[in-house]
């Protein structure tokens, strides 16, 4: 089929090239004792981009059974599109790396989520334990004239969501971790103890505070703020590091950087959708926003070749520091410590940066963890909070595919409360 | 997809011990239109076709798949891989499948392949050069037309056959300006679950003025004050707070599992008695209407707090049976790799007859929040979060300055309790709501409300 449309493509001189995804999904689902659903999900698509005269258009689609009525589309589109920046198509082969799909022991993973129920023996809190696994497989092709080009990713995440409850009062805690051989008991103990003590929160005044993010929070808001960093949001002059670039705004130790290649558990991207070669990239440095990230549209309307981001980023992360959280916490003397964020997609804006953020953590009292805190808003803007960090943990862990990062304290931040 | 073909398929689901069983096949088409830099800077197309199968066992365990591969050898191997564990050859019959109730073409539509793209382009132009006349040295002006036709068939086990068609529109227009190193951004956001009869009802210089005057408060905003006050919530997307303050706490996937905060209170005053919710997935021509739901049930008006009684839930087919209660039409899923669960379609609060300028005379100090955006919410805890992107300080009983934006956040059983006032300016809005089923279009509605006390997440604190 992809050969047919190239070829029919190229019989009307038009230039094109394919992008295959090919997803294999598995995910479990588990609550207390009990499976709940089980899902799995096959699915092939394709991203068709063609240069048709001066211009480029593209269409989305899950069947190529009739290439002359995509082609048609194609050219209906061209003719009504103004934007004539036309973009190179993939030239380089690129070595691939081949992964077999593994296959998912269902039984076992049911087994090991299952299990965790038995926790209620220790917990007569502990109201409901949810437990899930999914597993992701993915081909990804791209086919033009000149290259084929293929890679693999898989990767699997476990999730755990507890539930406690105290008289009418509940409380729940949600973690996700992309390590496969995780204790999962241990991390539902963690989970547990963190609903347990948020049960007898407090609230606090507002204030300016010195905070600690952990590096769940940094990685959650990298991810959220991911796009001000890419060409195509600052040449549209919608980022907030419009006109920033190699401006002294952020602290030293925002140390960010890109690497796609880099086994952070959720595989690698050795070349992005259109096809362009990935690599390592530093995105700021020495307190300055030093490196864009191109596409190929964005890349020519500068002049510049594509960093390999069409899929915006890819294992960004914040170079770790070396003293681990629990320094950072003794460190921080009085204080508020930050371990979940909520909202990010409402609170946060990408245009002036601004941060407006459901917060809970503890309080920090002598270097130590003092009681828990709800009700608290995290208000400030991602270039004045990260131009006030203090230190930077040593605790790098990701998440999910796009961003990881370390645990940070930062100074002087407002929090709202309720007093 | 033909109802032969589906029956074939429903046959070898059929013939196992199942409780349930359900095939859901899906066409869409969509289209995105974006205008930017004062030229047409993109097109996207996409066009989606697939089935999801769902076999709930005697258990009530949920299995399911969902392929875009319809040859019949991949749907015979995805139902034995999802019925493996169950037992062969229960039933020997066919399963019978009803007749479909007929798609009721609806009336004064203009369907998207009636209007020329020649046409939607020229209104996108006479939009961006309008905004651009009105209000000077914008930095950008982005306007996105988007449009969506989706035809589904769903059939199951208990005889089930149904189809429909739905159809989206909307316009979202976002305005960026630069001045004096501060930077603003306003949003405006049309829909209908119609066709483009939609661009007609867009009153383009109201629009404009309003968006003028918020952008230029914008620049001037000041750090929003901190910690809990009164809050003016204004109409149409204000009711943001009750979608995300009961409206999910009331969906039937958290409250079956005793995970939401409302699980077990039916029929107890759960809000102020100027509460009364509906969620009415047959509004003619809404963002959230659809004919059935998708597991082909009529959709219905549901009334779920009346007077601050909680007097339903959104039921889907799988929880009723957990529940023992009826399903409400409420079954809604983004597209066919998600199973089936209850969301909202068009949710709104009934207006009362309390006067604005009363509202915001009886607050010393509060917040008066213009324009939300959206939020999210823990139904277990019933914890949560809305954003205002436009707002002003009430001091004294009078609007005073703008403020930058800011997010709120309460709990269910508190901020239900505390709505002290509701007008009679009733407005509906669109918007697009996430959770287990992935994103579906929700409408949501309100009339101005005071609300005594919630906590706003400004910079400072000046009382």
């Amino acid at each position: 089929m992809i050969d047919k449309l190239i070829a029919l493509a190229n019989a009307s001189k038009i230039d094109i090239q394919i992008t295959s995804y090919d997803h294999r999904d598995t995910t479990i689902q588990v609550k207390d004792d009990q499976l709940e659903t089980f899902n799995i999900s096959k699915r092939k698509h394709y991203l068709i981009v063609a240069k048709i005269g001066k211009k480029t258009v593209k269409l989305a689609t899950e069947n190529l059974e009739n290439p002359e009525e995509i082609l048609h589309l194609l050219q209906e589109q061209a003719h009504l599109l103004d934007n004539t920046t036309t973009i190179p198509f993939a030239k380089e082969e690129i070595l691939p790396i081949k992964e077999e799909e593994q296959t998912v022991d269902t039984e076992k993973v049911i087994h090991e989520l299952t299990s965790l129920n038995e926790l209620k023996k220790d917990f007569q809190e502990l109201l409901s334990i949810e437990g899930e696994y999914t597993h992701h497989y993915e081909k990804i092709a791209i086919d033009n004239s000149h290259v084929h080009l293929m890679d693999t990713n898989q990767y699997g995440v476990y999730g755990l969501s507890v539930t406690v409850q105290e008289e009418e009062h509940m409380e729940s805690c949600y973690t996700a971790v992309s390590d496969i051989d995780v204790d999962l008991k241990q991390l539902a103990l963690e989970q547990i103890h963190k609903a347990l003590d948020r049960l007898h929160f407090q609230s606090l005044a507002t204030n300016r505070y010195n905070v600690i993010l952990s590096n769940e929070c940094v990685a959650d808001l990298l991810t959220q703020f991911a796009p001000i960093f890419e060409a195509q949001l600052i040449q549209k002059r919608k980022s907030v590091l419009t006109g920033k670039l190699h401006e002294k705004i952020f602290s030293q130790a925002f140390h960010l950087v890109e690497d796609p290649l880099y086994n952070h558990g959720f595989g690698k991207r050795i070349f992005d959708d259109e096809g362009s070669k990935t690599f390592k990239k530093e995105i700021i440095k020495d307190k300055a926003f030093v490196q864009m990230l191109y596409d190929n549209e964005s890349a020519t309307n500068d002049q510049v070749q594509s960093t390999g981001n069409s899929y915006g980023v890819y294992g960004m992360y914040l170079e770790p520091g070396s003293s681990t959280l629990e320094e950072l916490i003794q460190d921080l003397k009085d204080g508020i410590y930050i371990d979940h964020l909520t909202g990010l997609h409402a609170g946060t804006n990408l245009n002036d940066g601004n941060i407006s953020l459901q917060a809970e953590g503890y309080y920090i009292k002598d270097g130590k963890k003092d009681h828990a805190l709800k009700m608290i808003i995290l208000s400030t803007n991602f270039i004045e909070l990260f131009s006030h960090i203090k230190e930077v943990a040593n605790d790098l862990r990701f998440d999910h595919a796009k961003c990881g990062a370390p645990s940070v304290s930062f100074t002087d931040i407002a929090i709202a409360g309720e007093e | 997809m033909t109802k032969d073909r589906l029956e074939k398929w429903m046959r070898w689901i059929y013939q196992k011990d199942i409780d349930f069983g359900e095939i859901f096949y899906e066409e869409r088409v969509s289209t995105r239109y974006l205008f930017m830099d004062e030229q047409l800077d993109k097109i996207d197309t996409e066009i989606i076709r697939g089935v999801g199968i769902r076999i709930v066992d005697h258990d009530l365990i949920t299995y399911y798949a969902s392929t875009n591969d319809l040859t019949d050898e991949n749907i015979k191997k995805t139902i034995t891989s999802l019925t493996s564990h169950c037992q062969e050859n229960v039933h020997q019959e066919s399963i019978i499948l009803q007749e479909a109730i007929p798609y009721k073409q609806p009336e004064g539509i203009i369907f998207h392949d009636q209007m020329k793209a020649i046409d939607k382009k020229k209104f996108l132009k006479q939009f961006d050069q309008r905004a651009r006349a009105m209000i000077s040295n914008l930095s950008q002006v982005t306007i996105k037309l988007n449009e969506e036709d989706q035809k589904i068939v769903v059939a199951n086990t208990k005889g089930v056959y149904q189809t429909d068609q739905r159809m989206n529109t909307s316009v979202t227009i976002s305005l960026n300006k630069e001045a004096n190193g501060q930077r603003a951004f306003c949003s405006r956001n049309f829909g209908n679950g119609a066709g483009y009869e939609l661009l007609e009802t867009v009153d383009q210089e109201k629009v404009l003025e309003e968006m003028k005057q918020a952008i230029e408060d914008q620049l001037v905003a000041q750090d929003c004050a901190g910690g809990k006050m009164p809050v003016i919530i204004g109409p149409g997307f204000g009711a943001v707070i009750f979608h995300e303050a009961c409206g999910h706490a009331m969906e039937a996937s958290s409250v079956a599992k005793k995970l939401s905060v409302l699980a077990g209170k039916l029929n107890q005053k759960i809000a102020s008695s100027k509460v009364t919710i509906i969620d009415d997935g047959t509004i003619d021509g809404a963002w959230g209407t659809t004919n059935f739901d998708d597991e082909g049930r009529a959709t219905q008006k549901n009334i779920l707090i009346e007077d601050g009684i909680l007097k339903n839930y959104l039921i889907d087919e799988i929880n009723g049976v957990k529940m023992k209660m009826t399903p409400t039409g409420s079954s809604r899923r983004q597209n066919y790799t998600y199973p089936p669960t209850s969301r909202m379609n068009n949710t709104y609060l009934k207006k009362g007859n309390d006067q604005i300028e009363d509202m915001i005379q009886s607050i010393p100090y509060g917040l008066y929040a213009k324009v939300m955006g959206g939020g999210s919410v823990n139904t277990a805890t019933g914890d949560f979060n809305f954003s205002v992107n436009e707002a002003y300080m009430i001091r004294d009983g009078k609007i005073q300055e703008s403020v930058k934006a800011a997010s709120l956040i309460g709990n269910t059983v508190e901020i239900l309790q505390n709505v002290e006032m509701v007008s009679d300016d009733l407005k509906l809005a669109c918007g697009t709501c996430g959770a287990e089923s992935g994103w579906v279009p929700v409408t949501i509605g309100q009339p101005t409300i005071k609300v005594s006390e919630i906590l706003v997440g400004g910079a400072k604190n000046d009382r």
